[in-house]
């Protein structure tokens, strides 16, 4: 039995999955999308939800409930992380496949769009357990993975060492002669258990990427461009070290401590070793001047990056900004009613699904090298992510001239039009 | 599980202090999200990062 996403009767909860469906369904209206297409699309291809017990330390036997939602497999394998956190429910697990279809299709990847994980505070219980218990999730879901058919990745609350446990139980499901072919059934793995060069970074210099083809794209020099970064973990990071080395000054940086800003420029690298030793936290850093957090989307600058959460340029602060670009390096940083008021005023969005893609793309090279018996050097991985993002971005460039759409339509327009295609090309058996 | 609304700011050891947003009950993704074992070792690490 299919479930439709947009049940009225769950609205109230579905927050998450009004907003993808939403965006969806502005990209289907403007392309004129064949209806049954759109009807497919719709719907997630498969749900699982798994009810699987784990011994605890104490002794004592607790039941766990895990996902994964499938949504569509039309351009191959599904794609997708696994998050472990108490919220996690198939909504949210459906919004996020679907995200994730459009995501890879823009990307230009043979992947689809999958999501899931499992209701739990992890706080709660001891590495051991949650090794038994992502072990026991693994074996539930069995062979509904798998190298061809869906690639789990890290995600909310889980990281390299839980896909290294994943990677070893599905492994020892198989015969021996058949595991050593499974070492691309998760991406996201150590560097020792067969995890890429470059994936910390990938994100981060995606997000460069694409500000370096909006500049180009633009005429524009980024030499001397002043740019402000929201959040500074991995994405922020790397995103501002990248673009430095490109001449660019960073000239403010907030995180959940607090913000700082500097005219003259902060050095990334510097901050980034005071932050660790500082506990991870930016504030009282020497080289810049503690700033008001209100204050920090109005500074005066190029380019804005917001890379930590949700919903930050909002109607309350998009009148404010100054920057000439913002690239979303978060997800959904922008809400609806600001990117009105941005794009009136002239202010161009590269949007999420675009500017952060570096990151699936960097687990789509884990894979392919894993399938293929091949190890990169770094340097490879990066010249390939920008081959590939410098392909998504003409693409979106192209689209948003041809037919005078924003960026962020652009986009949507481009990842489903591909899936279109596709399903024309194939037909619908039977 | 109702406590904890639609949101992951509520297992974040940030969550007090904060500086990105007030409106945190509508939060699955954030780049500063951290979490930590209980027993005070190594964190989980615990970036949420929705880009795989």
């Amino acid at each position: 039995m299919t479930t439709t996403l947009t049940s009225k009767r769950k609205q109230p909860k579905q927050g998450m999955l009004d907003n993808v469906m939403r965006q969806f369904n502005n990209a289907a209206d403007i392309i004129e999308l064949n209806a049954n297409i759109r009807k497919i699309l719709e719907v997630t291809n498969t749900e699982f939800v798994v009810h699987f017990p784990v011994r605890m330390d104490n002794g004592e036997v607790e039941i766990f409930k895990g996902y994964r939602v499938q949504h569509n497999n039309a351009l191959g394998p599904y794609k997708g992380g696994l998050r472990y956190h108490p919220t996690v429910d198939i909504d949210a697990a459906r919004a996020l496949a679907m995200w994730m279809t459009w995501k890879t299709s823009l990307a230009g990847l043979p992947y689809g769009g999958a999501k899931g994980g499992i209701q739990l505070d992890p706080t709660k219980y001891s590495q051991d357990e949650l090794q038994r218990i992502t072990r026991r999730f693994t074996y539930a879901l069995g062979d509904n993975i798998g190298p061809e058919l869906d690639i789990p990745a890290p995600d909310v609350n889980t990281n390299p060492q839980t896909m290294a446990w994943i990677l070893d139980t599905y492994m020892s499901t198989k015969s021996p002669n058949e595991r050593s072919k499974n070492l691309h059934v998760v991406t996201g793995k150590p560097i020792g258990a067969g995890g890429s060069e470059g994936r910390d970074r990938a994100t981060g210099y995606g997000v460069f990427l694409t500000i370096k083809f909006w500049a180009e794209h633009k005429r524009i020099d980024l030499k001397n461009k002043t740019f402000i970064v929201q959040g500074f973990g991995n994405v922020g990071y790397w995103a501002a070290h990248f673009l430095k080395n490109e001449g660019a000054i960073l000239t403010a940086v907030q995180d959940a401590y607090g913000s700082i800003h500097n005219d003259e420029g902060i050095s990334p690298e510097d901050l980034l070793d005071y932050a660790r030793a500082n506990k991870g936290s930016i504030s009282g850093y020497a080289g810049a001047s503690p700033l008001d957090n209100n204050e920090f989307f109005g500074l005066d600058c190029d380019i804005c990056i917001p890379a930590a959460l949700g919903n930050q340029i909002t109607v309350d602060n998009a009148h404010k900004i100054k920057a000439s670009l913002i690239a979303e390096g978060a997800n959904g940083p922008t809400d609806v009613q600001a990117e009105e008021i941005l794009l009136k005023r002239g202010i161009d969005i590269i949007p999420d699904i675009l500017c952060n893609s570096g990151g699936v793309i960097g687990s789509y090279f884990e894979w392919l090298q894993n399938r293929n018996g091949e190890i990169w050097h770094l340097d490879e991985v990066l010249e390939k992510l920008e081959r590939k993002m410098r392909e998504s971005f003409n693409k979106v460039a192209h689209k948003t001239e041809t037919k005078n759409l924003d960026m962020r339509t652009a986009a949507f327009v481009i990842a489903i039009e591909r899936l279109e295609d596709t399903y024309i090309q194939r037909g619908i058996f039977p | 599980m109702k406590e904890f609304v639609r949101s992951l700011c509520s297992t974040c050891i940030h969550q007090s202090y904060c500086a990105l947003s007030s409106n945190r009950s509508n939060i699955n993704l954030c780049n500063e999200y951290r979490q930590y074992m209980d027993d005070g070792k190594e964190p989980t690490i615990v970036v949420s990062d929705e880009m795989y």
